[in-house]
């Protein structure tokens, strides 16, 4: 069975002037539980928005999503926050730590809000900054970490509360070579050593080359990828 | 809510304030300056309303009202003496104070005059006995001792306070022996030269109410007290004279007017004051006002302007999994922490910025104007900063916790 399932999956944009713009026009994905998918396509066709819908970021013009078979639709505000907290990790493009808050504080943070005791909130936030090769940089602020580090915090932050699903957004887009590198080990790693499942967007061939499953969104729809060799 | 998850977010929002000093400390000061303006135009405009309710007590007559007896009547201009009249005892003032309330001190005064017993000749000197609720309206001032007690007038105490000029001719001190119409009285003050409220100030000495009769020197016709009403405000002399009049109607039966007198200032004086009073309550309001509103939009301001800028902030903790409501109590615990600081420094500032201004009027103008800190000032700035910083603090906070997570990220 699927962890994750979305089916006729639409969303449209409007604009000031009534205008509309159809981004996603019936996406159906089912990702298996510790699989690893990839998701590829030109710039602007939707793998984002895509992504933002799969984490319960934003609602769908129409479709459905179901994680471990609860329906986003048949969830209050309130449980799916929960579901965010508890169930899914996100990876954003531009990490998106709070800058006040040191490497520890930012991944501590959905453990705080699920309302774990600080002291074991703490560590298992170390815990996990130590997994990601951050053990003595736990105490700098985002602003004192180089891109690739804060990149890795904001894995350690999306991981902490042990979630289903890992989506991240084009996560070594902003990366040099070294740094994407470690990076998408870390993912393979983790991935494989949590069964938890990754749906990652990127242009990335060989984050790509990684996935079990790269499918490509083309207008709006998603469809099976020849392989990284037909990537450009 | 779990206590937890509420400690959880609680402690979130504290953490927040300690990781940016200067967000915290400036939408602090907003508070501050917020709170200390209002603070100051509040306590100045109590201080200078008390200076003017103190110079219109003190310089006038106009708190006072008299319930006087009518020994005589006037029949065709020719003053006829009354063979009958009132005379008022303590019972009476106990009973007329009992009708007024607290708004008013009642004393009693009979006035008459006695020999004084010195070594070597024979002195006279005016004798005033009133009841101890005399001191609030004569507010005298003492070189050496203190006025009688309510309990020495009640018990009749051969007691007695000197005028300078008796003290000196009669070589008195605190203690001595002054021998008033050849009964013994014990000096328990003696007043101070300038004590000039206090009339006559030649030889002259003060006895409790109940002693008149053994301090004066016996009269042709029985002694006729008046009692001495003292309004608290200028305001409440009217409500006081109705109350005394229905009390005298009581006391000596419904044809009262024949017996007794209640006389005040002249009806002009008192709206003339009543006047002056209201335009500058009013006046003190208006500026109590502008700076109401001037320092609520202070507060409104910074925490509007803070909380809005984080609205990418409340974006990322919802992705993470926040609730609307643990970004409110997030929110509610910075605003709480804010507005308490900030109020109780803002209290402070402003009634040490009050009495500075005080302090500089006193020595510009020499008039005995004080900053007045009351609970009520306290009270209306409290009230105003936490309304208005729970208001402004939590409010945009709860616009950006109803986006969408990703449209709160999206926020510039």
């Amino acid at each position: 069975m699927a962890i994750l399932e979305a089916a006729g999956l639409r969303k449209v944009y409007r604009g000031g002037d009534g205008s509309s713009i159809e981004v996603l026009a019936g996406v159906d994905l089912a990702v298996q539980r510790g699989e690893f998918v990839a998701i590829v396509g030109a710039s602007g066709a939707g793998k984002s928005t895509l992504l933002q819908l799969l984490g319960a970021l934003d609602a769908p013009t129409a479709g459905t999503i179901a994680l471990a078979g609860e329906l986003y639709a048949d969830q209050t505000p309130e449980r799916l926050a929960v579901l965010r907290n508890r169930k899914l990790g996100f990876v954003f493009q531009f990490h998106h730590l709070l800058r006040e808050f040191n490497a520890l504080e930012n991944v501590m943070m959905p453990l705080l809000i699920a309302g774990t005791a600080p002291a074991a909130a703490r560590s298992r936030a170390e815990e996990l900054l130590a997994v990601v090769g951050l053990a003595g940089r736990m105490t700098h602020r985002p602003a004192a970490l180089s891109g690739g580090e804060q990149q890795r915090v904001a894995v350690a932050r999306a991981l902490v509360a042990d979630p289903l699903v890992l989506l991240a957004d084009e996560p070594s887009g902003n990366l040099d070579y070294h740094n994407s590198e470690l990076l998408h080990d870390l993912f393979a790693t983790l991935a494989r050593q949590l069964e938890t499942a990754l749906v990652v967007v990127t242009h990335n061939r060989l984050l790509a080359g990684r996935a079990d499953r790269i499918l490509a969104m083309e207008h709006g729809r998603l469809l099976a990828h020849p392989g990284v060799e037909a990537m450009p | 809510m779990h206590p937890s998850l509420l400690a959880s977010s609680f402690r979130v929002g504290v953490q927040s304030l300690r990781l940016n000093p200067l967000r915290t400390v400036l939408s602090t000061l907003g508070v501050v300056i917020g709170v200390a303006s209002l603070v100051a135009v509040l306590a100045v405009g109590d201080g200078a309303e008390s200076f003017a309710r103190e110079q219109i007590a003190t310089t006038t007559d106009l708190q006072t009202l008299l319930v006087v007896p009518n020994t005589g009547q006037t029949i065709d201009g020719i003053r006829i003496p009354r063979a009958t009249y009132p005379v008022f005892t303590l019972a009476d003032v106990d009973s007329l104070a009992r009708a007024l309330g607290p708004r008013a001190t009642v004393s009693a005064t009979v006035t008459g005059g006695a020999r004084v017993t010195l070594p070597g000749r024979a002195r006279a000197a005016a004798v005033m006995a009133v009841t101890s609720g005399a001191e609030e309206r004569l507010r005298p001032r003492f070189a050496a001792g203190r006025f009688f007690t309510a309990a020495e007038v009640r018990s009749a105490e051969r007691v007695a306070v000197a005028s300078p000029a008796l003290a000196t001719a009669a070589h008195l001190s605190v203690g001595d022996t002054l021998r008033l119409e050849g009964h013994a009285f014990r000096v328990v003050g003696i007043l101070a030269p300038a004590a000039r409220r206090v009339a006559p100030l030649g030889m002259a000495a003060l006895v409790p109410f109940t002693v008149a009769d053994s301090a004066m020197a016996p009269p042709a016709s029985p002694r006729a007290p008046q009692i001495m009403v003292r309004a608290a405000r200028v305001e409440t002399v009217d409500t006081l004279r109705r109350l005394a009049e229905r009390w005298a109607a009581t006391r000596l039966g419904p044809g009262w007017k024949d017996e007794a007198s209640i006389e005040t200032s002249s009806p002009a004086r008192l709206v003339q004051a009543r006047q002056g009073i209201r335009v500058f309550k009013m006046v003190m309001g208006a500026f109590a006002g502008i700076s109401l509103v001037v320092g609520g939009l202070g507060i409104m301001n910074v925490l509007l302007a803070a909380v809005t800028e984080r609205t990418r902030e409340i974006g990322i903790r919802k992705a993470a999994g926040a609730r609307q409501r643990d970004i409110m109590i997030q929110f509610l615990a910075e605003s709480v922490a804010i507005t308490g600081a900030g109020s109780v420094l803002g209290v402070v500032l402003g009634l040490g910025g009050a009495f500075a201004i005080t302090a500089v009027i006193r020595s510009a103008s020499e008039a005995p104007i004080y900053a007045a800190a009351t609970w009520q000032t306290v009270a209306v700035a409290a009230v105003v900063s936490i309304v208005v910083g729970l208001a402004f603090g939590t409010f945009p906070a709860l616009r950006a916790a109803r986006l969408s997570p990703i449209d709160a990220i999206r926020h510039e």
